[in-house]
């Protein structure tokens, strides 16, 4: 068997070692995984309540088993979006010359993350802190116990900022995106479009502005409007350069990459 | 590089999904760079080929190895991407002048050596002939042994003997063509 040369083997090796997600990318596909698992799981405990509490409406409203899954998902949201992508993207675009490194994000996204599923499924579970368990064997979890880790998760992430009636606008920004997305994927376009211009109109600092852009672009694009649809797109390329995540509103809306 | 699989086959207990993204993601990652997926597009693929997992989690039932099972995922989401990029590049040069491959100017991040190296690696494994390639990324870059890859692919064991031995050959060819050309570029 013919082996490979020192240098060729060299190449292999280090482009193996390049060849990986970065911090970054790691948070934001776990944010993306997060929202799309929420979406599909068709959570109508996560829909945005008119001026409600989205994170006491999402555990009043789930099974057991979707509050498991909930606790999972807001922790990924969370610290993925928010850590990650706010922390990982932002700051390791523009914040390098912090000397931080530019895995900071990803690993506050980590540690964001993995106390919230401790909380929320351990607890109750008697399984190991910070590890949530498999879809399969979730139906015994006290929906009690869900109910705290999507708090918990924000404070964790030091993103939430707690309104008066006692949920946190990072709790109804997940909720207004992932009823957009879910309209979006159920072909309603224009309840997509109603959800992000709440969203827009509701919370002062948004977390996830980005992502609701790409989402309105999306939304705009799907309901026939390809020309403001790529307006927004080119809106969200100026505001945010360089940033991935795209495709499906660039596909969608006929954009170039 | 190894891969590491949560679980031997025939497992008892329930996988936990956040400890099966957390083992695979790179493994993906790297699946679906190497089956030739866009850097642009590598983010989205490895969403699609999570939310599968995740869909499908509770009916993996230990019969193949983790590793295994998620590897056919990344193919087959692999093969969508190429498909798509593919069509989407043929509707875009119907309507415009617009290169191929990814038409961004380098960014600053890009110029450091890693990603020249990762750049490099993916060129050259672009060149290889599919069957190759996979056999080759499998041994040489994720660790896994030829008889377990054979398993992986559904080929012989002496096919993929054949096939590494083969996709070593040529590598170590155009490896010679990139040092010629570049020069310093690769060593």
């Amino acid at each position: 068997m013919s082996e490979l040369s020192h240098a060729t083997r060299d190449v292999v090796t280090e482009g193996a070692r390049a060849l990986g997600p970065s911090p970054s990318a790691r948070a934001r596909i776990r944010a993306g995984v997060a929202a799309r698992i929420s979406a599909a799981a068709g959570g109508a405990e996560l829909r945005p309540e008119p001026g409600g509490d989205g994170a006491a409406t999402a555990v009043a409203g789930g099974s057991a088993a979707g509050s498991a899954l909930k606790v999972w998902l807001m922790g990924l949201l969370a610290a993925g979006i928010v850590g990650g992508v706010a922390a990982g993207w932002f700051f390791g675009r523009g914040g390098r010359q912090d000397g931080a490194p530019a895995s900071a994000g990803f690993e506050a996204a980590n540690r964001g993350s993995k106390p919230a599923a401790g909380v929320g499924a351990g607890a109750n579970h008697g399984s190991k802190p910070g590890v949530a368990p498999a879809p399969t064997v979730s139906g015994t979890r006290s929906p009690a116990g869900g109910a705290s880790a999507p708090r918990r998760t924000s404070r964790g992430a030091g993103a939430g900022r707690h309104t008066s009636r006692g949920g946190s606008d990072l709790d109804r920004e997940v909720a207004f995106l992932t009823g957009a997305r879910r309209a979006l994927q159920s072909g309603e376009p224009a309840r997509a479009l109603a959800a992000l211009e709440r969203h827009r109109r509701e919370l002062r600092a948004p977390q996830m502005a980005r992502e609701a852009a790409l989402l309105r672009a999306e939304a705009l694009c799907a309901a026939g409007r390809p020309r403001e649809g790529r307006r927004a797109l080119a809106e969200a390329d100026a505001r945010w350069p360089g940033a991935p995540g795209s495709a499906a509103a660039r596909a969608l809306c006929g954009a170039p990459e | 590089m190894a891969v590491a699989d949560a679980l031997p086959t025939g497992r008892a207990i329930p996988l936990d999904f956040e400890a099966v993204y957390e083992q695979q993601l790179g493994f993906v990652w790297r699946t679906l760079a190497a089956a030739g997926v866009p850097e642009s597009r590598l983010e989205d693929a490895s969403q699609d080929v999570f939310v599968i997992v995740h869909g499908k989690l509770a009916e993996f039932e230990g019969r193949s190895k983790l590793t295994t099972w998620i590897y056919a995922i990344a193919r087959h989401v692999a093969l969508d991407y190429i498909r798509k990029v593919s069509r989407e590049r043929r509707r875009q040069r119907a309507f415009a002048e617009v290169p191929d491959g990814e038409a961004t100017a380098p960014s600053p991040e890009e110029e450091a050596g890693e990603v020249q190296a990762r750049r490099v690696l993916l060129e050259l494994l672009e060149r290889l002939e599919p069957g190759r390639r996979d056999v080759f990324v499998l041994v040489e870059i994720e660790g896994i042994p030829v008889r377990e890859v054979a398993r992986m692919l559904a080929i012989k064991e002496n096919t993929a003997w054949s096939r590494l031995r083969l996709a070593r050959s040529d590598l170590e060819r155009h490896a010679a063509r990139l040092r010629a050309r570049d020069g310093e570029g690769l060593r």
